[in-house]
């Protein structure tokens, strides 16, 4: 081979080399990008998906703590009223005027009670109580099943962000390896071992290209 | 304070490149190509590398701010929890402990209420029904000292029930530090910094193109000068960019 040609091959050599370098860099820049973008996209989104559930989470039982309270209560009067009613029929069956008096006297108490118990648990949730524990304790189970739905997408959204940051940390691996045999290149020179190892390097970057590509798809 | 190394960065940068550009017409006036190769090689040495200092700064500058809004975020959600935690306590007291009791006094309350009511009308059972009424108010009268529902009367409702919000308000007020917990302002300052490391993140683009027009200045000697007068312009653009963010954004 001629001196000229051999020339040739080493400017040739060296242009692929330079340009890779070159390549490798704005690849490198654009992952960087990709990957910190979508790595706090997955962190917001994991983050949001922990209040949701958190949030879901304390209105259930704070709703369910106050339902209960009131009809417990509500409970409590039933049964007053019901004994109030067995022993008025004991008294109206035993010929007892007064157990029959007291019978009734306890059913109209536990009419009683429960206006009261309702006038209580109306005020539930309400005026003063600050708005986010008015919201726990007015929480309605469709708007919990809404808010679980929020959560569900919260966590997708989390989970593709992160292997789409994953992703783009696979392609910066990538450009790193071929940046190495680019230099790797550089230093064995024109020779079957130089152009080995350059093809191998622009295969790299071609790979990471491609999974840049991927990461955005 | 961490934008003065990029501006300093890309003034030596831009200096550099227009040394080495005098140097280069210098170089063709006199007809001294070796000089002229040497001078713009310097060149693509001084771009290469403002555009790597520049780059690293800037995606310090950018992973700094995203590793704060993570923070920020994750703060959120422990803000979140510590006020829910806080709120269902207080729930769970008014409701499952104090209410509870209140029942156990509204129970006689009603029952003497309404003993007293029969013994008006039953004039003939009336002396039975005033001792039954009078067992439950006192029944009534030995318990509500015992929980602040029923022994305060700023809790009494018209038909003998309890003000639960009030009272909730009043338990939750003992704690108004908890009460002003807003994980809002906490995720808004996270989704601000995010905001911000994703334009710093954009002026990276150009910087890396400017890394990769300071190599095909190297590879290509012709168009060596036009490369590397485009370069420089991407490297002022990206430096631009990562100083407006960082200010404005």
């Amino acid at each position: 081979m001629s001196a000229a040609g051999t020339s040739s091959r080493g400017r040739q050599f060296d242009i692929l080399t330079t340009v890779l370098i070159g390549v490798v860099a704005l690849l490198a820049a654009v992952l960087a990008v990709l990957q910190s973008d979508y790595g706090m996209a997955s962190s917001r989104a994991a983050a949001q998906a922990a209040r949701l559930e958190g949030d879901a989470s304390a209105k259930i039982q704070a709703s369910s703590l106050a339902r209960d309270a009131g009809l417990r209560a509500t409970q409590d009067a039933l049964a007053m009223g019901m004994s109030g009613i067995g022993l008025s029929m004991a008294g109206l069956q035993g010929g007892d005027a007064t157990a029959q008096s007291l019978g009734d006297a306890q059913t109209d108490g536990g009419k009683r009670l429960q206006s009261a118990v309702d006038e209580s648990v109306a005020t539930s949730g309400q005026s003063p109580v600050d708005p986010y524990t008015s919201g726990l304790i007015k929480a309605q189970e469709d708007a919990i099943a809404a808010e679980v739905k929020q959560q569900n997408d919260a966590v997708d959204e989390a989970a593709d962000t992160g292997s789409r940051s994953n992703r783009a940390v696979l392609g910066l691996s990538l450009a790193t390896l071929g940046g190495v045999l680019a230099g790797i290149a550089a230093v064995v020179r024109v020779g079957r071992p130089g152009w080995l190892t350059l093809g191998v390097a622009w295969v790299l970057v071609a790979a990471t290209a491609l999974v840049a590509v991927l990461t955005v798809a | 304070m961490e934008e003065a190394p990029i501006g300093l960065a890309a003034g030596e940068g831009a200096s550099a490149l227009l040394a080495v550009e005098a140097a280069t017409t210098e170089g063709h006036a006199a007809g001294e190509d070796r000089s002229e190769g040497d001078g713009s090689q310097r060149g693509v040495a001084v771009l290469l590398g403002a555009a790597a200092i520049a780059a690293a700064l800037v995606g310090a500058l950018a992973a700094g701010h995203a590793s704060d809004a993570s923070d920020a975020w994750n703060s959120a959600v422990r803000l979140d929890l510590k006020r829910a935690t806080a709120a269902v306590e207080d729930i769970r007291y008014i409701y499952q402990a104090e209410f509870p009791q209140a029942v156990t006094i509204m129970s006689p309350r009603s029952m003497a209420a309404a003993y007293t009511a029969a013994a008006s009308a039953d004039p003939v059972n009336a002396p039975a029904l005033a001792l039954a009424a009078n067992g439950q108010t006192n029944a009534a009268s030995a318990m509500e000292q015992s929980i602040a529902l029923t022994s305060d009367a700023k809790y009494a409702l018209p038909n003998g029930g309890v003000d639960l919000a009030r009272r909730l308000a009043d338990v939750r007020n003992e704690k108004p530090d908890l009460v002003a917990i807003d994980p809002a302002i906490a995720q808004a300052q996270g989704d601000e910094l995010a905001a911000k490391s994703r334009w710093l993140l954009l002026a990276l683009v150009p910087l890396g193109v400017c890394g990769l027009i300071g190599t095909l200045a190297q590879a290509f000697r012709r168009s060596r000068t036009p490369l590397l007068a485009l370069g420089a312009a991407l490297l002022s653009v990206g430096v631009i960019a990562a100083v407006a963010a960082e200010v404005l954004a």
